[in-house]
């Protein structure tokens, strides 16, 4: 097991070496270049050469990025461009508020999710069980930035309930329920699609166990459903669940663009976005690579704990 | 005195001091308020040297002041005038080459530092000389226009200052009050203790309010400043809140989060007005949207097929029907905030048959001419009229589309052959805003005349516009050379937008002037 | 901004051995769900394609004293959207965007992962660890930023939006080929058929490939719909379609400003994302319901 576990994280290394070379280039290929965002109308070419050696952008790109390599490697990620802002201060409280919003939205899928499906599953091909398929895939149809108005028009314009946007009330002190109030609407919106694959999946899962031989002799035999459910049923569709869901966290991490943009919700994914539009590479650098590592911690996580419940998997 | 006397004596006294106590919180709160305004776009630095942006001067403007500075509290004038920001007085000396600056006393910096002439000097070296010790590199990119035309400067007394120029230039101070770079004055303290790059996040000036926080994505906040050496502000706060998805904005401001917006999409304009909110608009925006024509591509290189283009847009139309309103046709190149701007000056009407006559005339057929434009969030609705217009009188236009920053970059560079017009909305409120867009020798990659106009008797009137002291008679030198560029129908001038703001109606005396930035310290929230 | 359900790999309960075609069409037309899908999808493909006759407005056609012209209008079936150009036309002309933007990339990167993924999961070794390694950093990049990123280095429009699609798509088709390629690679009869002397090409393409390629056809159904929706969202982002063409995606996101003024503007092409996406994975279900012998239907 420790062998295995070991492997995996090695193999982060060169996955993330890749995503940063992969994410320079890309820049470098984008036409425009932070002087040209910073100045503007301004953008002659004698102001941009200035601020191109001021900013050090003039530099052949292989020294680039060995500088920026060195720098990372010994934990300063730089200053922003854009604000010269440092982007630790810049990224840490973004990937904290993605976090929350992530969190709150993969919590609420997986609640749905497995319920409904768990139920959807024991009363397979009723009339519940295709109703709810049916709705859950309305729900995770949706384009995430249209939904998102409907909720804020009826819960926050018509009904007065919830605000519209943010994380905090702007004119007031914060508190617990000022978050939770500001956070409910992202996180349903955000929730919705992971619901729809969770419920879905658990629901093939668990239909694919309960059909299973040992289990029908288990019924056979007279236990009774909830010892069932227990001993047999649900640790044999375990590894399918638990893989569903640890990639819904690795989605939501970069996935809440959308969601962040319409709720204006101060976290990563608008950072992301921000940043290409201002070509701020350093904060585009270290926000890729943030997504990217979490994406790739959050799959490890999930081939350990299958890997501890199916020990055939550990040859990988 | 009796006992009921003095219980009466007693019980009225405690009635005044309780009304006077009730009053008193009362008269407190009767102050400002908090302004939250919802902005389209993230400021970038809050240091005035290095940046570049309109809306981040909307933020800069309260929180620093340079030397001269335009009254921003009235709405119906043509331009702003000049008053006396931290000069209280000035001389130009009669060959222009000198100016002469009385300071003003007993104002402080935020951080309680005095300012004096020693500290404009710091400041002037901070973003022009590049021999001082306190040259920052960075800010002479963003401020290059303004300083290109300094040679020197001394601190005459302790509180005068002198700038001495390399030549002539009477849009000097106004070219120093634009958003491209701002030579508004920091706290050499400031600098000295945080650095440089410190002062992004210790902004310190002398404005009406002072910087508290910055949390960047969510909010900036500035609050009053009580040692303002002028009219105090009213309001307590003011938050500017990022949104930028603009079905955001107006959901926030309908549901009473934010208390105004700028740039609201024009179709929302009257059903907010119909809510009950305060629509504000300025005739006079210091800055006009235009097309540049590209002299290097062969098609235009025929002054009919110009002119053609020119006559086939319908300006008025697209000013009733997309602006609704909140916009209006120009003819010229300079735009309604200068002083030199003439609202009587026509140029080229609507007129698609003469277009196509001319069309023919110069032995053009099925004419496929390429537009470059930026993204904008609003949907390319003026650019697709633009297209069906042409297309009435047989150009076909391909509309190219790029990315903000990319497009910045092409524009900038100047147009290939291949491409035939570009667009951009900027301007300026001095006049010689002109000579960046056409002078010759303002082609790529010197200026920014993207479509390589070049015209040598345009150029002279300019050299002698700047020249001109009298803005009377500096503005028929203007007019003359606007003349001269439009009969080359060397643009083509589009619409304006009247730069309408929805305010909130709790939001008392917001002025909407004839510029792109707010005097905040007028206004206050219920 | 990846869909959730790229993720939904859903567990085939047995591999099959030889093509029945016949059973399995039968069994398919058994499913009304995934029937009735079936017909809705090809109506609005043909739709779409003959729209020129369909539609008596062209889809650039604008008139600015009809705009925001409301259902039901004389003239105008479905309205109008912000130019006046006709909702009808626009939802036809669009449609074929939207379908070529949800269908392409998905068929595309089907193929390719399924052939990177056969490779991988059967050769193991050296060419797997290599394939999955390079896979693995495309599957850890953020698709925003790959779709902002080509969209800034080429023009954006419809082009720049297949590539991005097709691009992240690989790597989970890839996956998905390898697991099920593993799966039956380990199969006994596979082993037989090595022993008996087969080479390598001939036993991935005779046996392994034909029963890789009906999870992977599931899969490919399912994601196409999802595309669509993916591809409204880069839209809503300002990388899709360029003016004045029509797509749904920018029509929902164009017309979300008026929702109060003129709500058919976006309402309409949602709805038809929506229903397109459900029918697309009606669809799937119904495919993979078919293929697998032990599913029961009552």
């Amino acid at each position: 097991m420790g062998s295995f576990i070991a492997r995996r994280l090695l193999s982060i290394v060169p996955v993330i070496f890749g995503v940063s070379v992969v994410i320079f280039l890309l820049v470098q290929l984008t036409p425009g270049d932070s002087a040209t965002a910073l100045l503007g109308p301004q953008a002659t070419e004698e102001a941009k050469q200035e601020l191109r050696q001021a900013l050090g952008l003039d530099r052949p790109l292989p020294v680039q990025y060995g500088a920026w390599l060195k720098r990372t490697l010994s934990g300063d990620f730089g200053t922003s461009i854009a604000t010269q802002i440092p982007v630790t201060d810049l990224v840490l409280p973004r990937f904290v508020n993605t976090l929350i919003l992530t969190s709150s939205a993969l919590l609420l899928a997986m609640i749905i999710g497995y319920s409904i499906g768990l139920f959807a599953a024991l009363r397979a091909h009723s009339a519940f069980d295709r109703s709810t398929m049916s709705l859950s895939l309305l729900a995770g149809s949706a384009p995430e930035f249209w939904l998102g108005l409907m909720l804020v028009l009826l819960f926050a314009i018509k009904l007065k309930w919830l605000p519209v946007s943010g994380m905090e009330d702007m004119a007031g002190d914060g508190g617990l329920l000022d978050l939770l109030k500001h956070l409910i609407l992202p996180a349903v919106t955000a929730a919705l699609g992971p619901a729809a694959i969770i419920t879905r999946i658990v629901r093939a899962s668990l239909i694919d166990t309960l059909r299973r031989p040992h289990v029908r002799v288990a019924r056979a035999k007279g236990i009774k459903r909830a010892s069932l459910l227990r001993r047999h049923v649900i640790l044999n569709a375990l590894p399918s669940i638990t893989t569903i869901t640890g990639l819904q966290l690795g989605y939501l991490m970069g996935g809440t663009l959308l969601t962040e943009v319409v709720f204006a919700w101060p976290g990563l994914g608008s950072l992301l976005y921000d940043s290409i539009t201002a070509r701020d590479i350093p904060v585009l650098q270290a926000t890729t690579l943030l997504i990217a590592f979490t994406f790739v911690i959050a799959n490890i996580v999930v081939d350990v704990i299958n890997a501890m419940l199916d020990p055939r998997l550990r040859e990988a | 005195m009796s006992f009921q006397q003095t219980f009466r004596r007693f019980t009225f006294a405690l009635a005044l001091s309780a009304s006077a106590i009730a009053l008193a919180p009362t008269a407190v709160l009767a102050q400002g308020g908090t302004l939250i305004w919802g902005m389209p776009a993230e400021t970038d630095t809050l240091d005035p040297h290095a940046t570049g942006g309109w809306s981040t001067y909307q933020v800069t403007y309260q929180i620093f002041e340079g030397l001269v500075k335009e009254d921003l509290t009235k709405a119906d004038v043509p331009t702003p005038e000049l008053i006396p920001g931290l000069a209280k007085s000035w001389t130009i000396s009669p060959d222009g080459l000198q100016y002469t600056f009385t300071l003003r006393e007993g104002v402080k910096f935020h951080d309680g530092t005095p300012f004096d002439a020693e500290a404009v000097k710091f400041n002037f070296e901070r973003f022009w000389d590049e021999s001082s010790p306190n040259f920052y590199k960075k800010a002479k990119a963003f401020v290059i226009a303004y300083t290109k035309w300094i040679k020197s400067v001394e601190v005459v007394d302790p509180m005068t200052v002198r700038v001495t120029l390399k030549a002539p230039n009477y849009q000097w101070l106004r070219q120093g009050l634009q958003s491209y770079g701002q030579p508004l004055m920091v706290s050499p303290a400031a600098v000295k203790q945080y650095g440089n790059e410190g002062i992004v996040a210790h902004p310190i000036g002398t404005g009406p309010f002072k910087f508290v926080e910055r949390d960047q994505g969510v909010k900036t906040v500035i609050e009053r400043n009580d040692d303002y050496w002028g009219n105090k502000a009213k309001l307590d706060k003011v938050i500017f809140r990022p949104l930028q998805d603009p079905a955001t904005r107006i959901n926030a401001l309908e549901n009473g989060e934010i208390h105004m917006i700028t740039t609201p999409p024009w179709d929302e304009i009257e059903r907010l007005k119909g809510e009950g909110f305060v629509v504000t608009t300025n005739k006079n925006v210091p800055y006009i949207n235009f097309i540049h024509l590209n002299f290097k591509n062969p098609a235009l290189k025929d002054i009919r097929v110009r002119k053609a283009i020119n006559m086939a847009i319908d300006r008025e139309g697209i000013a009733n029907e997309i602006y609704r309103g909140t916009g209006r046709a120009e003819y010229g190149m300079l735009s309604p905030g200068t002083d030199a701007y003439d609202p009587n000056f026509k140029s080229f009407t609507y007129d698609p048959e003469g277009a196509k006559k001319l069309l023919a005339e110069a032995g053009v057929k099925d004419l496929k001419l390429v537009f470059e434009i930026p993204q904008y969030g609003t949907g390319e609705i003026v650019e697709t009229w633009i297209q069906r217009d042409l297309k009435k009188v047989g150009i076909d236009v391909e509309l190219r589309k790029y990315e903000w920053v990319t497009y910045l970059g092409k524009w900038a560079g100047g147009m290939p052959e291949d491409v035939a017009m570009n667009e951009i909305g900027w301007g300026m409120s001095t006049p010689s805003w002109i000579d960046i867009v056409s002078r010759c020798d303002s082609a790529p990659p010197g200026g920014i005349n993207s479509g390589y106009y070049c015209n040598p008797e345009v150029d002279k009137l300019l050299d002698q516009a700047i020249l001109e002291r009298d803005p009377v008679k500096a503005k028929e030198i203007y007019q003359k050379a606007n003349r001269i560029i439009m009969d080359d129908a060397a643009f083509v001038p589009l619409v304006d937008d009247l730069q309408p703001i929805i305010t909130s109606a709790k939001v008392k005396g917001f002025v909407n002037p004839p510029e792109d930035w707010y005097d905040l310290s007028i206004v206050s929230v219920e | 901004m990846t869909s959730p359900a790229l993720e939904q790999t859903e567990p085939l309960s047995r591999p099959l051995r030889s093509p029945r075609r016949f059973w399995r069409i039968k069994a398919f037309l058994r499913n009304w769900t995934a029937v009735t899908a079936a017909a809705f999808l090809l109506v609005v493909l043909l739709a779409s394609v003959f729209a020129p006759f369909l539609s008596a407005h062209g889809p650039y056609d604008a008139d600015n004293l009809s705009r925001y012209v409301p259902i039901g209008t004389e003239g105008y079936l479905l309205g109008t959207d912000q130019q006046g150009r006709d909702m009808v036309a626009r939802l036809l002309y669009g449609g074929r965007i939207s379908l070529l933007v949800g269908i392409l990339p998905t068929l595309t990167a089907s193929a390719i992962g399924l052939a990177l993924g056969l490779l991988a999961g059967y050769t193991r070794g050296l060419a797997d660890h290599v394939i999955m390694r390079c896979l693995d950093v495309v599957f850890a990049f953020p698709m925003v930023l790959l779709a902002i990123a080509i969209a800034g280095a080429m023009q954006p429009g419809v082009t720049t939006e297949i590539i991005s699609i097709t691009v992240i798509l690989i790597p989970y088709f890839a996956r998905l080929a390898r697991t099920a390629t593993q799966d039956i690679a380990a199969m006994p009869y596979i082993e037989a058929a090595r022993a008996a002397g087969g080479s390598p090409a001939d036993i991935m393409l005779r046996y392994v490939l034909p029963n890789v390629f009906s999870p992977v056809i599931v899969y490919a159904t399912t994601l196409m719909g999802l595309m669509i929706v993916v591809g409204s969202g880069l839209s809503f982002l300002g990388l899709g379609v360029q003016p004045p063409t029509a797509d749904w995606g920018a029509m929902v996101a164009e017309g979300r400003v008026v929702l109060r003024r003129a709500p058919h503007v976006t309402v309409l092409p949602g709805i038809l994302i929506l229903a397109v996406s459900l029918a697309f994975n009606f669809l799937g279900d119904g495919i993979r319901d078919a293929l697998d012998p032990r599913s029961i239907r009552r």
